[in-house]
């Protein structure tokens, strides 16, 4: 298999389309369902090692999240910054973004 | 305990002339322990070699494997697997969907053990890898073949297979109850096997891609399938170039491409296996619930 891991485009800086908010919104999503749990029923600011959610499981994620947003999505990103709270900061687009474009 | 069922063991080979003797070898009545392996039969199925395998020196091993030729070869072994599934005559079968694996001398008996259990058994076997960390780790650090050989002859293996373990990482880090993506040695009754169709054949990416952690989570699914986990025995995986075992950048490409192709498959994420399911200690013959 090649190293490619996707038809999709690599954003700048690993940045996804979407903003904090809505990023953080579908790891809560993903993860819930993932771990059979309520949304809402573990720490976002935790690792997610802390909640059982390993290695694996985040390149799984990974994988689902270039499916989602359409750009690729380095799973290193997840080892860098290992909370749902940590990856939505640094990779989704600051939530005021489109709603204030011209703020300085 | 009802007496084991005769069992078929699956094995799928491409290119591993290094490996597969071995690997043979560790499924042979020579080195197996218990009924278990006398009454099995074993398949190899070459998925294009470029040259066959030679097992003609297996005998000495009590070996008499059965090589079969891919009728479709191609970079999935998907339809290498289900053309041995379909010739396999035991009532028990094994899948070995990577032939680089050596088993632990007690897998076979304990596989028959833990299948008598459950009419709608779905055993799986725990994976390890041969060397100080998992392949995709070591191998950036020079783990290559020649450590390899060098480290089964710190064992003096095949002599006591178990020895395997002392020189081996467990894919499973977080020990045997933990969430389970795959087994490389996946053992149902024939019954079960036909049920689920055998391996899913949509997965033609090279390697499968996941097609093995999609049989498992299918097999659990099956309507009142018992999941029993072997605990003292296992798979011990040669390195030999395998797309997701030989570095940590292919692995996860390996996991990552098979997560996006799982998704669209099936509408939903790839999740490991997170049920417990029965645990068997085959050196104990213990289970628990």
């Amino acid at each position: 298999m090649s190293e490619s891991t996707s038809s999709g485009t690599t954003a700048p800086g690993g940045m996804l389309p979407v903003s904090r908010a809505a990023l953080r919104d579908w790891m809560v999503t993903y993860i819930s369902k993932l771990l059979d749990m309520p949304p809402g029923g573990f720490p976002t600011a935790a690792s997610f090692a802390e909640y059982g959610l390993d290695s694996v499981e985040a390149v799984v994620m990974a994988g689902a999240m270039e499916e989602e947003f359409g750009v690729v999505v380095d799973p290193m990103q997840f080892f860098e910054n290992h909370s749902v709270d940590a990856f939505a900061q640094a990779y989704g687009q600051p939530d005021d973004a489109r709603a204030a474009p011209g703020a300085a | 305990m009802r007496a084991p069922p005769s069992l078929s063991v699956v094995v799928v080979s491409y290119e591993m002339k290094r490996e597969l003797p071995r690997t043979l070898l560790s499924l042979s009545p020579a080195y197996q322990r218990g009924p278990a392996a006398g009454g099995c039969e074993v398949i190899v199925v070459d998925n294009g070699s470029s040259v066959p395998p030679d097992l003609s020196a297996l005998g000495a091993a009590g070996a008499t494997p059965r090589l079969l030729r891919a009728t479709r070869p191609g970079p999935s072994p998907v339809g290498a697997i289900n053309e041995g599934i379909a010739a396999a005559r035991g009532e028990l079968i094994g899948v070995w969907i990577d032939g680089a694996r050596l088993a632990s001398p007690g897998l076979l008996q304990a596989a028959a053990e833990a299948a008598a259990l459950h009419p709608r058994a779905v055993v799986a076997t725990p994976n390890y890898h041969l060397g100080p960390d998992l392949q995709y780790l070591s191998g950036e650090r020079g783990y290559d073949r020649a450590a390899e050989d060098a480290l089964l002859d710190s064992i003096a293996w095949p002599q006591d297979g178990y020895r395997l373990f002392e020189v081996a990482t467990a894919e499973l880090r977080n020990g045997p109850e933990a969430p389970m993506l795959e087994s490389n040695a996946l053992f149902m009754h024939r019954a079960l096997w036909a049920e689920l169709g055998g391996y899913d054949e949509a997965f033609q990416e090279p390697g499968g891609g996941v097609v093995n952690p999609d049989t498992l989570v299918r097999a659990c699914a099956l309507p009142g399938a018992q999941l029993i986990r072997i605990l003292g025995e296992g798979t011990f995986h040669q390195i030999h170039g395998g797309l997701s075992t030989s570095t940590l950048r292919g692995a996860m490409a390996v996991l990552q491409e098979g997560s996006r192709a799982y998704l669209q498959r099936r509408g939903l994420p790839l999740a490991p296996v997170r049920m417990k399911g029965w645990l068997y200690d085959a050196r104990r013959s213990t289970v628990t619930a």
